[in-house]
């Protein structure tokens, strides 16, 4: 077993850059896991904006108006003159006043066009925001209107209608590109999933760096011209050399992939079903076979450690970025989401969504989770193929 | 004696480039071989070739009377290879590389810290033990390379050119280094474009040329095979042309020529001839400084059988 150990040694004299990855990464992931999600939840809270509404129309569909504005914001009285909304704008006591003027109820119900008034704080989102809520109410309700609807049906089907989508709620809706919902109301973007489903995005990146960085430049150290020769020439025979080089892959791989997941129940075991967990088993595994793919394909390819390094960092940062792990996928482009289509990470993300919150595996959507899987175990094999076309080629041209 | 290693009618193809032509070897047990030939001359495809590292087109090669091939493990438990870069672990120190290099040959453990002990010591690294090869010289480094291929005493040895780009007292060390193992019974295949090396420590000589093989046997036997034999030079202040035809007349002379006041006398073989010189210059009034008399190199050989230098 002398070139499986002497595989460990090497890996252990390379074991600098792999504890400056892991530091960092633990730092990171803590941090993420315990306060990102508190900051994520506090970015997409809901944010009422104080306002006001003159109805000087006077008519039921103003007081809808009224209505359908305080379910999500704070209604504030003010004097109806202007110097008095000037004072509450300046004063920040309200951020946006509504004026119904008159007629309006009846301009709106016979197809003519008079807008609605308004005043509001300039130089912030807020009066954009309340521009295009009250733009997609009357938009509703002028359809109501139009199919044939009286006001007072119209503005009940609209509230109706817009307090369900006042209640979409931002979810991974990975085949949309768009946020989806209400822009008033993006309240709930991800903030049922568990601490442990963070720690397991971030799975990826981390694998990737330490494997690429850790393995990579023992497959260069002995893929070198002179000690393969040496190797060669030797009483060692070329399957006991393979299967202990295979060995040596295999225990760097379990080491890594076992602290990972040790780690994950020890931090969130409690949190964390035994189905969900053996889930994540199988997935760290699949992606570990696309790292160590990688590594190979990029053994016979890099002749430095240098090198090896640097494609290290293209790869986990550019496939993490790409993939959803660091940005949630359903911020992405279109374009970027068929380029991330590409990249393993993103099968990884879609499969931890799967099995985020899974209590029993009836739960779990098996189906999408063995797809993910399995993209992933054709992505490994996919690398150790083109790993393989390039040693070949090497062979031929020497 | 035995024969070690035999190689007959051994042909390589690169596509059109012929590397090894028909070539033939016959190795005994006990000698330290010289395979002595430009680069690209088919030195290291020959050793590659024994070796089994590379298939071959034609021919067979023997070691130890079996034949030999990429598979044949057996053989290959008794052969040690010194190449001609260092081929050694960065991360590993030096007693870690010998120790990895002997254990693909050695499964017992105490045999092997005992071997891995001995080649530490047979090659002056003691107080390096401990250091990672970035940390070694130039001529440290090379003894590392020659230690991680003896290690596991093999009885036949190839050695790449191993004393490429070391100090003279390095160079001598290793020399000595090959002398000695030579002694404690290994069969030494020697491969260098070095002719003062190859002339120093072979006991016999292949000199190879275009993937042939030119000529074969001792120092002594390569040179008696050429025409040229001593050259003698004498400082002369001048020499008129009359003189150099009378010098032309004198017995197994061919050539003389004056070049900086140094009259070349190029002999064919023959006894006396310097006597016979020196005679001539008294008997002709030729008053003569310092006279050196230079007996054929190896390079001399090959430059007589293919019609250029070693080094071209």
């Amino acid at each position: 077993m002398q070139t499986y150990k002497a595989f460990l040694k090497i890996a252990l004299k390379n074991y600098p850059s792999v504890i400056i990855y892991f530091v960092v990464f633990m730092i990171v992931a803590i941090m993420a896991t315990s306060q990102g999600k508190e900051s994520e939840k506090e970015l997409y809270k809901d944010e009422e904006i104080s306002f006001t509404v003159f109805n000087r129309d006077g008519s039921a569909l103003g007081e809808a108006i009224k209505d359908y504005l305080s379910v999500k914001n704070t209604y504030v009285e003010v004097a109806d003159n202007e110097e008095a909304i000037r004072v509450a704008l300046y004063y920040r006591d309200i951020y946006y006043a509504v004026i119904v003027p008159e007629g309006f109820e009846e301009a709106v119900a016979s197809g003519k066009d008079m807008e609605l008034m308004n005043y509001k704080v300039t130089n912030t989102s807020v009066g954009y925001y309340m521009d295009m809520y009250i733009e997609n109410y009357m938009k509703t309700l002028k359809s109501y209107i139009v199919a044939d609807n009286d006001m007072e049906t119209a503005i009940k089907k609209t509230l109706d209608t817009l307090k369900n989508s006042v209640d979409v709620q931002l979810v991974a809706d990975i085949n949309n590109s768009g946020i989806t919902g209400n822009p008033m109301a993006t309240s709930t973007i991800s903030d049922d999933k568990p601490m442990y489903y963070y720690f397991y995005q971030y799975i990826p990146y981390i694998f990737l760096a330490i494997v690429i960085t850790g393995m990579g430049p023992i497959l260069i150290t002995f893929g070198k011209k002179d000690v393969k020769m040496r190797i060669n020439v030797s009483a060692q025979s070329f399957k006991s050399y393979g299967v202990q080089m295979f060995l040596g892959i295999v225990t760097f791989g379990a080491v890594i992939m076992g602290i990972f997941n040790i780690l994950a129940y020890v931090l969130y075991g409690s949190t964390i079903s035994m189905t969900a967990f053996v889930c994540y088993l199988i997935l760290t595994l699949c992606f570990l076979l696309v790292c160590l793919g990688i590594t190979y394909f990029a053994g016979f390819v890099f002749s430095k450690s240098d090198v090896m390094g640097g494609f290290a960092n293209v790869v986990s940062l550019g496939f993490s970025f790409l993939g959803g792990v660091f940005v949630p996928l359903e911020f992405l482009g279109s374009t970027i989401k068929n380029i991330a289509r590409l990249t393993p990470t993103y099968w990884y993300i879609k499969a931890n969504d799967v099995i985020v919150g899974v209590e029993k595996f009836s739960d779990l959507n098996m189906e999408a989770f063995m797809k993910n899987c399995g993209i992933l175990v054709l992505y490994a094999l996919a690398f150790f193929c083109i790993g393989l076309a390039v040693l070949r080629y090497k062979r031929e041209e020497a | 004696m035995s024969k070690v290693v035999e190689v007959e009618n051994l042909v390589k193809r690169y596509k059109e480039l012929v590397a090894l032509d028909h070539f033939n070897l016959e190795i005994e047990e006990g000698e330290i071989f010289g395979l002595l030939g430009p680069n690209g001359s088919g030195k290291s495809t020959t050793i590659s070739c024994i070796l089994g590292l590379l298939k071959y087109d034609k021919g067979s090669i023997k070691v130890f009377g079996k034949t030999m091939d990429a598979s044949s493990y057996d053989i290959k438990k008794d052969i040690g290879v010194v190449l001609q870069n260092v081929a050694v672990f960065d991360e590993l120190t030096v007693q870690e590389n010998i120790d990895y290099f002997c254990g693909l040959y050695i499964n017992d453990k105490a045999l092997r810290k005992q071997y891995v002990e001995e080649a530490i010591a047979f090659t002056g690294l003691e107080e390096f033990r401990k250091f990672q090869p970035k940390k070694l010289s130039g001529g440290l480094l090379r003894r590392l390379n020659i230690a991680c291929g003896i290690a596991h005493k093999p009885k036949l040895i190839f050695m790449d050119e191993p004393t490429v780009a070391v100090d003279p007292q390095s160079r001598n060390k290793i020399l000595e280094g090959i002398q000695e193992l030579n002694k404690n019974g290994a069969t030494i295949i020697y491969t260098s474009h070095y002719m003062e090396e190859v002339e120093q420590i072979c006991t016999r000589i292949a000199i190879m040329d275009q993937g042939k093989n030119l000529a074969i046997g001792t120092k002594e036997q390569l040179k008696d095979m050429i025409k040229t034999g001593e050259m003698i030079q004498a400082e002369i202040l001048d020499a008129a042309d009359d003189l150099i035809d009378k010098v032309k007349e004198l017995p197994h002379v061919y050539k003389a020529e004056y070049v900086d006041n140094h009259l070349k006398v190029h002999y064919t073989k023959g006894q006396r001839n310097l006597v016979r010189l020196i005679d001539f210059f008294k008997n002709n009034d030729v008053s003569f400084g310092r006279v050196y008399s230079e007996l054929p190199t190896l390079n001399d050989v090959f430059l007589e059988i293919t019609g250029k230098e070693l080094r071209d």
